[in-house]
C-alpha cells in the first residue's frame, strides 16, 4: 500500500505551487487563461472527451497546491463539478459540444447547483422545470453562482416534479434569462441568475444525470475542497510560525511564550489531522465507487468535510489572532484565507451541516441532501 | 480508511479470523469488555499472551530475527483491526513494546539472548520505573540513585505510578548514576531490575476508577548487577528517548477506538437513543476524529515501512489525539447511561462480580472507564508535554 504521491501528482502540485506564489499580480482573466493553459481544467475530463482523464487524488494534489494562494478562481466549480456533471451525461452530442471546450478553457461552463448544497433542502425559490410542448420551461432564482459571471453556459439544477431532480444546460441570451454580476466574499466573481419562463429543448437536459449522479459529483467536490483547505491551512501555519519567530514584544520573540506555543501546536496538529482526513476521504470515495455504495460515498465525503472544514475555519481564525492587528488587514494573505474558507462553506455546505448529514447517513437508507 | 486487500491479504485475514474463533474464548472477550483499567487484567492478559505466543503471533512489530512476525504494514493493519473487532484483550506493552525494542536496539548479545525469549513467551512481566513523586513531566529531575559497588549498583529511592508493579517480575528503570552535572540528563542510566530483589517494596495506589492498577515502588539498598544496565553508564536518557518515540509512534490505536465507539453505538441503539439527533451528532463528531486518526496512523506506518522516522510531531500528535478521542468516547458512554450512571460497582475485576443495579454487561464498566480515562492525557507524557514537543518541532 502506498500513501505517497505519484510522480504525476508531484509534477502537477509543483507547477501549481510555483504559479500560485506569484499569481497575485495577475487579473482574473489572465489567471483563468493560465489555469486553462496549464491543463488544470482538463484534469477530471475523460480522455475520450478531450481531457486528461486523471483521478480524484490527482485533482486533490492540484487543489492543495492552489489552496496556498488562496485562489478564488472558479477552478473547483468548473473543473470538478461542471466537468463531473457533463462526464456523467449519457448524451454524446452534449458531451461533444461542451466537454472538450471546457477542458481547454475555450468555453466556461459553470454549475448553478449549489443552493441545495448549502441548505439541505430545496428553497421555495429554487429553480423548477416543467414539461411543455416536448421541451421544458424553467423558473427560479440562483442567487450566487460561483464563477458564473461571463460564463458560456450554466448547468442549472432544477426540480422537475415527477422526474426528480435534473440538470439543464442554460446559455446566455435566452429569453426570460437575466444574469447579474455579483462579487464574492473571497474576491472572486459570481452571478445571480433569474429564470422566468426560460424555454429549453429536451436536448438541453443532461441525460442520465439524476439525483445519484449529481450527489456523487457533489461528494467529489467536497473532497477536493478538503484538499484545498489543507493547502490553505499549511500556508497559514507557515506564515504564522514565521511571524511569531520574528515579532518581538516584551523584549522577546512571540514564539517564546508558552501560551502561544501551545496554540501553534494545536494548529499544527489540526493541519495534520485535516491532511489525514482528506487523504482518507479520497481512498474511501474510490472504495465506495468501486463497490457502488452511494451511502458510504456520501458519508465519507460529508464526514471529511465536516472535520476539515471545521478545523480550516479554526486555523484561519487563530492565524489572524496570532498575527495581531496585522492579521485583520488586507495587506497580508491571512484574512484572505479565512474569506476563502467562508466561500467554500457557502458553496458546498457548512461543516455543521455535513456533520449532521454524516449522523443521519449512519442509519438512513437514502442519501440526504 | 481501508487499504486495498489482495488475495493473499484476504487469505491472511481468514486465517486470523479462524484463529480468533478457536482461541479467543467468550470469557476472554467478556473480561475485556468489562475491564475498567488501562491494562488488561493480569491473568486475562497472560492467558491471551500465551495463546498468541503458541501461534507465533505475539510480536507483530518485532523483526523475524528476534521472534517477531515481520509482517508488512497491511498485515499489521488487518491484525489490529480483526483483534479490535473481535474484542481481544490488549497485551501489556511493557515487555513487547517497551523493554523488548530497547533491548534489541541497545542491549548486549547476552541481554538479548536472556530477555527477549522470556518477553515473547510471557514468562517475564515488565513494569516501568520512570516517574517519581518529585519527577512527573520533568522526568530528568529524577533522584533515585544507583551507586556502584563492585560489579553491582546499589539502588535507593522510589518510583511512582508503576502500572502492574504488583504483577511484574522485572522493571526497566531510569536511575541517577552520575554526579549532579550541568546537564541533568547526562547522569542517568537505564537498569533492568529483578522485582524479587531484597529491598523492594510495592505499595498499591487505588485509582478514582476503583482499580488497583498503579503502585509506588520503594528501593532500599537494592543490589542490581552491572551487566543488567542497558547502554553505557550515563546514556540512559538516550535510551529512554528512543523508547518514548517507539511508544508514541507506530501504534495502532484507531482500530480499538472504532470498535469501542461501535459497541457504544450498538448499546445506544438497543436503548433507543440513536433517534436523539444531539447524541447522533456527538457520535459523528467522534467518528470523524477516529477516521482522521486512523489515516494518520497509516501514514506513520507507511513512513516507517520505508525506513524513515515519522518524527516527533506526528508521534506526539498521535498520543495527544488518541488519548483525547478515548476520553470523548468514555464521555459519550456516560451520556448513553443517563440515570444509570449513578450506580457504582466497587468490585474488581468486574467480570468476576455482578451488577447490583442489574445493568447489562455493555453498560456496567462505562462510568469507571470514564473516570479511568482521565489518566490517558496524563501518562506517557501529558498532553501539555506533547504540545511542547510539537511546538519545538514547529517553532524551534
Amino acid at each position: 500500500m502506498s500513501l505517497e504521491r505519484t510522480t504525476e501528482q508531484r509534477l502537477l502540485a509543483d507547477a501549481a505551487t510555483r504559479w500560485i506564489a506569484d499569481a497575485d499580480t495577475l487579473g482574473a482573466e489572465a489567471r483563468w487563461r493560465a489555469i486553462a493553459g496549464f491543463g488544470w481544467l482538463a484534469v477530471l475530463v475523460p480522455e475520450a472527451d478531450g481531457g486528461l482523464g486523471r483521478d480524484l487524488a490527482d485533482a486533490c494534489a492540484l487543489a492543495e497546491a492552489l489552496g496556498a494562494g488562496p485562489a478564488p478562481d472558479p477552478w473547483l466549480p468548473v473543473a470538478v463539478q461542471a466537468a463531473g456533471l457533463l462526464a456523467a451525461c449519457t448524451d454524446a452530442a452534449l458531451r461533444a459540444r461542451w466537454l472538450p471546450a471546457l477542458a481547454d478553457g475555450a468555453l466556461r461552463v459553470v454549475p448553478a447547483t449549489h443552493e441545495r448544497g448549502g441548505r439541505g433542502r430545496a428553497r421555495a425559490d429554487a429553480t423548477r422545470a416543467r414539461r411543455d410542448a416536448g421541451g421544458w420551461v424553467l423558473d427560479g432564482i440562483e442567487r450566487t453562482v460561483p464563477g458564473g459571471d461571463g460564463a458560456d453556459a450554466w448547468l442549472v439544477a432544477a426540480v422537475t416534479g415527477d422526474e426528480g431532480p435534473a440538470v439543464f444546460v442554460v446559455t446566455p441570451g435566452l429569453p426570460g434569462l437575466r444574469a447579474t454580476s455579483v462579487d464574492t466574499v473571497d474576491g472572486g466573481r459570481a452571478c445571480r441568475l433569474d429564470l422566468e419562463g426560460v424555454r429549453l429543448g429536451d436536448d438541453a437536459r443532461l441525460a442520465g444525470v439524476g439525483a445519484a449522479e449529481s450527489a456523487r459529483v457533489d461528494d467529489r467536490a467536497l473532497v477536493v475542497a478538503c484538499a484545498e483547505s489543507v493547502g490553505s491551512m499549511d500556508a497559514l501555519l507557515r506564515e504564522t510560525v514565521a511571524y511569531l519567530r520574528t515579532r518581538v514584544q516584551f523584549g522577546r520573540p512571540l514564539a517564546a511564550n508558552q501560551a502561544l506555543r501551545h496554540r501553534v501546536a494545536d494548529l499544527a496538529i489540526a493541519l495534520e489531522e485535516a491532511r489525514s482526513a482528506a487523504l482518507a476521504a479520497v481512498l474511501a470515495l474510490e472504495d465506495a465507487a468501486r463497490g457502488g455504495d452511494d451511502r458510504a460515498h456520501a458519508r465519507a465525503a460529508a464526514g471529511a468535510r465536516a472535520k476539515v472544514g471545521a478545523v480550516a475555519r479554526r486555523v484561519a481564525e487563530e492565524a489572524i489572532q496570532l498575527h495581531g492587528g496585522m492579521g485583520v488587514t488586507d495587506e497580508l494573505r491571512i484574512a484572505r484565507h479565512l474569506k476563502r474558507q467562508l466561500a467554500l462553506d457557502a458553496m458546498l455546505g457548512s461543516p455543521d451541516w455535513h456533520l449532521r448529514r454524516h449522523a443521519t447517513l449512519r442509519t438512513a437508507t437514502e442519501t440526504t441532501r | 480508511m481501508t487499504p486495498i486487500l489482495d488475495d493473499d491479504d484476504l487469505a491472511f485475514r481468514d486465517a486470523v479470523r479462524a484463529f480468533l474463533r478457536e482461541r479467543l474464548t467468550p470469557d476472554l472477550v467478556r473480561a475485556t469488555r468489562l475491564n475498567t483499567s488501562v491494562f488488561s487484567e493480569h491473568d486475562v492478559c497472560v492467558r491471551w499472551h500465551r495463546a498468541l505466543h503458541e501461534r507465533g503471533w505475539v510480536a507483530p512489530s518485532w523483526p523475524v530475527e528476534h521472534g517477531g512476525t515481520g509482517w508488512p504494514l497491511v498485515r499489521r493493519w488487518i491484525w489490529e483491526t480483526e483483534l479490535s473487532r473481535a474484542g481481544a484483550p490488549p497485551l501489556s506493552p511493557m515487555g513487547l513494546r517497551m523493554a523488548g525494542p530497547v533491548i534489541m536496539r541497545f542491549g548486549t548479545p547476552a541481554q538479548r539472548a536472556h530477555y527477549l525469549p522470556r518477553i515473547l513467551s510471557g514468562e517475564d512481566t515488565w513494569c516501568q520505573g520512570y516517574s517519581e513523586p518529585g519527577s512527573g513531566s520533568d522526568l530528568a529531575s529524577l533522584s533515585t540513585r544507583a551507586v556502584r559497588d563492585g560489579d553491582h549498583y546499589v539502588v535507593d529511592g522510589t518510583k511512582i505510578w508503576t502500572t502492574h508493579a504488583h504483577h511484574a517480575n522485572r522493571m526497566f528503570a531510569l536511575v541517577r548514576t552520575g554526579a549532579d552535572s550541568a546537564r541533568r540528563q547526562d547522569g542517568i542510566s537505564f537498569l533492568l531490575i529483578d522485582m524479587a530483589s531484597p529491598g523492594i517494596t510495592v505499595r498499591p495506589i487505588r485509582s478514582a476508577s476503583g482499580d488497583h492498577e498503579v503502585n509506588q515502588v520503594f528501593f532500599d539498598g537494592v543490589r542490581v548487577p552491572v551487566d543488567a544496565r542497558v547502554g553505557d553508564e550515563g546514556q540512559g536518557w538516550t535510551v529512554a528517548k528512543y523508547l518514548l518515540e517507539f511508544e508514541r509512534g507506530g501504534a495502532i490505536a484507531a482500530a480499538r477506538l472504532r470498535a469501542a465507539l461501535e459497541r457504544l453505538v450498538a448499546l445506544a441503539d438497543r436503548r433507543g437513543l440513536l433517534d436523539d439527533p444531539d447524541l447522533a451528532l456527538a457520535v459523528s463528531a467522534v467518528e470523524v476524529d477516529v477516521d482522521a486518526l486512523e489515516a494518520t496512523e497509516l501514514r506513520v506506518m507507511a513512513t516507517m515501512q520505508v525506513g524513515q522516522n515519522p518524527g516527533g510531531l506526528v508521534s506526539s500528535m498521535l498520543k495527544l489525539r488518541w488519548s483525547e478521542i478515548q476520553q470523548s468516547i468514555t464521555r459519550l458512554g456516560v451520556r448513553v447511561l443517563g440515570a444509570d450512571a449513578l450506580a457504582w460497582e466497587p468490585g474488581r475485576p468486574m467480570h468476576e462480580g455482578l451488577s447490583a443495579a442489574g445493568l447489562e454487561d455493555e453498560a456496567r464498566p462505562l462510568v469507571a472507564q470514564y473516570l479511568n480515562a482521565r489518566a490517558y492525557t496524563i501518562f506517557g507524557g501529558s498532553s501539555e508535554i506533547q504540545r511542547e514537543i510539537v511546538a519545538r518541532e514547529v517553532l524551534g
